[in-house]
């Protein structure tokens, strides 16, 4: 009997963990262990390795599909505003697959597509698309932007909550320094998000989990119909439900709504092999199967895909929802959504980009070309300093330009337009919020609780670059950043959650959603002691103070730069013009108390260790609150102050005319005067 | 720099500029009668009222208001906008006492166009036809209202909400034109009615000049009708 040949996973790992080369996955045809599969998988190894020969160039970011010169691969387009009817055939990974002939429904087993494969086959360049602002968060050629919506981290047992981004936005926490490999994160992450980036492009490396299973679960490619469908069976809960159950190259499949995805290869081992028909003999394992719906494939193996260039609204609400939460929140129904969507404007429409995905978020600054009349400011009213050509007057997509009736220009210097138009209106403390990509919200029976971590508030008015920045001041999410770290040099570095909870052990029990409960004191000093260690101090950060047990033993917080919270620009909802600040008057912002600067921002903590931390709006405004109680006073004798200066105008003016018209009539008399008399009588 | 920082700096620069040059080529060498005993009242309580006021408001206004301009371009921020703003009232009521007082005695009559004819205050030639009030603080009295005017206008205008975004530029650089072309007049004018008119400060005080100073600078007041009111001890 042949010995079974070592199968390296895609990281060149064996199933001992033992490095070898890097390769491609194989999987056999007939993948049980034995003679057969041995033979098999020989001669699929010759062949995986010709294929591999032919795209050596690009095997550190691309799949090995065949090596044809790029330039001549992709369909251009015409320039017909019709989508292209793809009725096309499905592809699946041809590494996986072996070759690469088309899926049919009834084939044994059922792959699951390959997007990469069925897309990129012969029309879309999805090297190109890789590239694009959704796909590409840890790539570090892409500029990270405006500092926007972080993932955040979030362990009910260690209250921690803290923003990670792979972009690098300052106030997040790189992903890898919080124990998050590209394996955990796009566990945790990647059901909203639609692939890529850490599921591809990034996965694998030195630096990822050993623990890793991508030989299993495949690598989690670009969905291009996570945005690109107009199939209203396309369900991005099955994409994300399919991520949890570590069903990678499946989850495309799951959500198309052509195809039943069942099982999950979280439970399969790690030489488990798809190509391989489950014999069912252990309870416990329940590999993923798929069973294509047979009546949506023509007698050319050719499926129809309802795709659409610009997505619905829809599609995009899956990753970037809002939902209020409160006490005197209404109801969603009593909502209403933002204003360009009821204008009959899509995301899409102002949010564009070329092939490369790269999307426009459309904020001022981002670019000074065309892209640049696509902002607030471009499409209303008009952006010189973009590319020359019409756009640049405004009025884009039948933008109306405002008046601004009774506003001083000031007002557009110092504030951003989403001041008065974007986000709740502002009450007298800031409310809280939960968004999809953050509470995972759209995915079916996933429990939630409004009053548990983790804590996002809104609207925080703060000016933009820090209250002394001089940016403009704008409307912002912020979190409270909640984690464990050590202390060096008065840096906070964070701690891995799971690592933290090893070593607290009973001080921080697991604990879950429906029974959380903020941690206490005598927890979090426990916590501490447990974590002490020669190097750097243990430290608690949470409701913007960093915790640390004092000479006494007991617990003592303080404010710190590492406890401040993050914070990230509000763009919509776009409230109409009658709802904005300013439409009932100047005091909707300029009167005393006024929220917009005297509203109340309390740091949510995510531990009952101390009274919370209340900051003011105006605190992260760099405004002095006696100037604004002041000028907000003044606005008390405003009514009269407009009167007595009218009244004054209209003695001036009058005075003014009067004589101006005594001076017009002695003029006119004395130009009679000098006029010829006439013959004398 | 703005357009207009530059047009201030020029603006009142050249006229703080020009005072230096006028008073050595032509005022200091006028003859100085304001010596002697001050029997010859000018100005009632009232006037000296009305005048200090507008003194102290302009002041206040314009220091807030150029200060933010020449400084960094404007606008007034903070603190400052809001003394302006208060001091405005109080400025434009002081303005509108002003022209109630005095539009009388600032009629123009015909001994006024000689004045300006013969070169008025830019000249050395001394017995030029003047009465309570010459032409040119006549032409300074209509110039200052109507220019307050403009800038209390310009103001009002913009609190109320009928002016979209260019309306609103529209009258701010009226606002700034029309206070930089008064300031300028008004710091004319007080060079005019102190330095280059020795025995006139005082008179803003006590509101009594000499007979001398009175016959000097203003040889009709009294003596003609319409010239105001006759001098009197």
């Amino acid at each position: 009997m042949a010995a079974t040949p070592t199968r390296h996973n895609v990281f060149g790992k064996d199933e001992r963990g033992a490095t070898g080369c890097l390769q491609p996955v194989r999987f056999g045809k007939h993948g049980s262990p034995g003679v057969t599969r041995g033979t098999h998988h020989l001669r699929k190894s010759a062949r995986a390795v010709a294929i591999l020969a032919a795209v050596a160039l690009a095997a550190t970011t691309a799949w090995p599909v065949a090596g044809l010169d790029a330039a001549q691969k992709f369909l251009v387009p015409d320039g017909n505003r019709s989508t292209a009817v793809h009725r096309i055939p499905l592809l699946a990974d041809p590494v996986l697959k072996g070759d690469e002939k088309p899926l049919a429904a009834d084939d044994k087993p059922a792959l699951p597509y390959s997007p990469r494969a069925t897309c990129s086959g012969r029309c879309h360049d999805y090297s190109a698309i890789e590239t694009g602002w959704h796909f590409s968060a840890p790539d570090p050629k892409v500029p990270p932007g405006r500092p926007g919506e972080p993932y955040v981290l979030t362990d009910l047992a260690t209250g921690t909550q803290i923003p990670v981004s792979p972009r690098g936005w300052p106030g997040t926490y790189r992903p890898a320094a919080v124990g998050l490999t590209p394996w955990k994160f796009v566990l945790a992450f990647g059901g909203h998000t639609p692939g890529g980036g850490y599921g591809e492009r990034f996965a694998g490396g030195p630096a990822d989990d050993p623990q890793a299973r991508w030989q299993v679960s495949g690598r989690l490619e670009i969905d291009c119909q996570s945005c690109h469908s107009g199939d209203p069976l396309h369900d991005e809960s099955l994409w994300a439900t399919n991520i949890e159950r570590e069903n990678f190259q499946w989850a495309a499949t799951a959500a198309c709504g052509f195809a039943l995805v069942r099982g999950i290869a979280k439970t399969v081992p790690e030489t488990w092999d798809p190509m391989t028909p489950s014999t069912g003999d252990n309870p416990k394992e329940f590999p993923p199967s798929i069973a294509y719906d047979a009546w949506r494939f023509n007698s050319l193996k050719e499926v129809f895909f309802d795709t659409v260039g610009k997505p619905a609204n829809d599609r995009c609400y899956h990753c970037h929802t809002n939902r209020p939460i409160g006490k005197d929140v209404p109801e969603k129904w009593q909502q209403d959504e933002d204003v360009h969507v009821k204008a009959g404007l899509r995301c899409a429409d102002c949010h564009r980009h070329g092939l490369n995905h790269a999307m426009t978020r459309n904020y001022e600054g981002e670019s000074s070309g065309s892209e640049a009349t696509l902002t607030c400011r471009g499409c209303h009213l008009g952006e010189e300093s973009a590319a020359a050509g019409p756009q640049t007057m405004g009025g884009r997509l039948g933008a109306p330009v405002p008046i601004h009736k009774g506003i001083p220009t000031i007002h557009f210097e110092k504030l951003a337009c989403t001041t008065c138009h974007s986000g709740p209106w502002p009450g007298k403390a800031a409310g809280h919020v939960q968004t999809s990509r953050v509470h995972g919200l759209g995915v079916k029976a996933r429990e939630h609780r409004d009053d548990a971590p983790p804590f996002i508030q809104w609207p925080v008015f703060m000016r933009e670059g820090g209250p002394q920045g001089g940016g403009k001041i704008a409307p912002h999410k912020v979190i409270w950043p909640a984690f464990w770290g050590r202390l060096k040099d008065n840096a906070v570095a964070p701690l891995a959650p799971e690592a933290v909870q090893a070593a607290a052990g009973d001080a921080l029990p697991a604990v879950e959603l429906r029974k959380w409960k903020p941690l206490t004191a005598d927890q979090v000093t426990k916590a501490l002691t447990a974590l002490a260690g020669p190097t750097a101090e243990p430290v608690f950060v949470s409701g913007g103070r960093m915790y640390r047990k004092a000479a006494d033993g007991s617990l003592a917080g303080a404010e710190h730069p590492a406890a401040a919270p993050y914070a990230w620009a509000i763009g919509h909802d776009v409230r109409p013009k009658a709802q904005s600040l300013g439409s009932v008057g100047c005091t909707d912002c300029h009167a005393l108390g006024s929220a917009v600067f005297f509203g109340e921002v309390v740091a949510d903590s995510t531990a009952e260790t101390q009274a919370p931390l209340v900051k003011a709006m105006y605190e992260f405004e760099g405004k002095d609150p006696m100037e604004l109680w002041a000028w907000g006073m003044s606005y008390l004798f405003r009514p009269m102050f407009k009167v007595v200066g009218f009244v004054t105008a209209g003695v001036m003016a009058a005075v003014l005319l009067a004589y101006v018209l005594m001076g017009l009539v002695a003029l006119a008399r004395w130009a009679a005067k000098r006029a010829p008399q006439g013959p004398a009588a | 720099m703005s357009l207009f920082q530059m047009v201030s700096i020029i603006g009142i620069g050249g006229t703080l500029a020009a005072i230096p040059v006028h008073y050595l080529a032509l005022a200091r060498r006028q003859p100085r009668p304001g010596i002697g005993e001050r029997t010859v009242r000018r100005y009632g309580l009232w006037e000296r009222l009305v005048h200090g006021v507008l003194l102290l408001t302009f002041l206040v206004l314009a220091f807030t208001g150029f200060y933010a301009a020449i400084g960094w371009g404007g606008p007034m921020k903070g603190y400052m906008l809001m003394i302006h703003t208060t001091s405005g009232a109080v400025f434009a009521v002081g303005v509108a006492a002003m022209l109630l007082t005095w539009a009388a005695d600032h009629a123009f009559h015909a001994y006024d166009g000689q004045f300006l004819a013969r070169g008025g205050c830019l000249t050395l030639k001394q017995d030029l036809p003047a009465a309570r009030f010459t032409g040119s603080d006549k032409v300074f009295f209509w110039l200052a209202g109507a220019l307050a005017l403009a800038a209390l206008l310009s103001m009002l205008l913009s609190m109320i909400p009928w002016f979209g975004t260019s309306g609103q530029r529209i009258l701010y650089e009226t606002h700034r034109y029309a206070t930089l072309v008064l300031t300028m007049a008004t710091i004319w004018h007080a060079y005019q009615t102190t330095l280059a008119k020795p025995g006139t400060l005082l008179a803003l005080v006590s509101g009594y000049v000499t007979t001398g100073w009175a016959e000097r600078y203003h040889p009709l007041w009294g003596k003609t009708s319409g010239a105001g009111p006759a001098p009197h001890a």
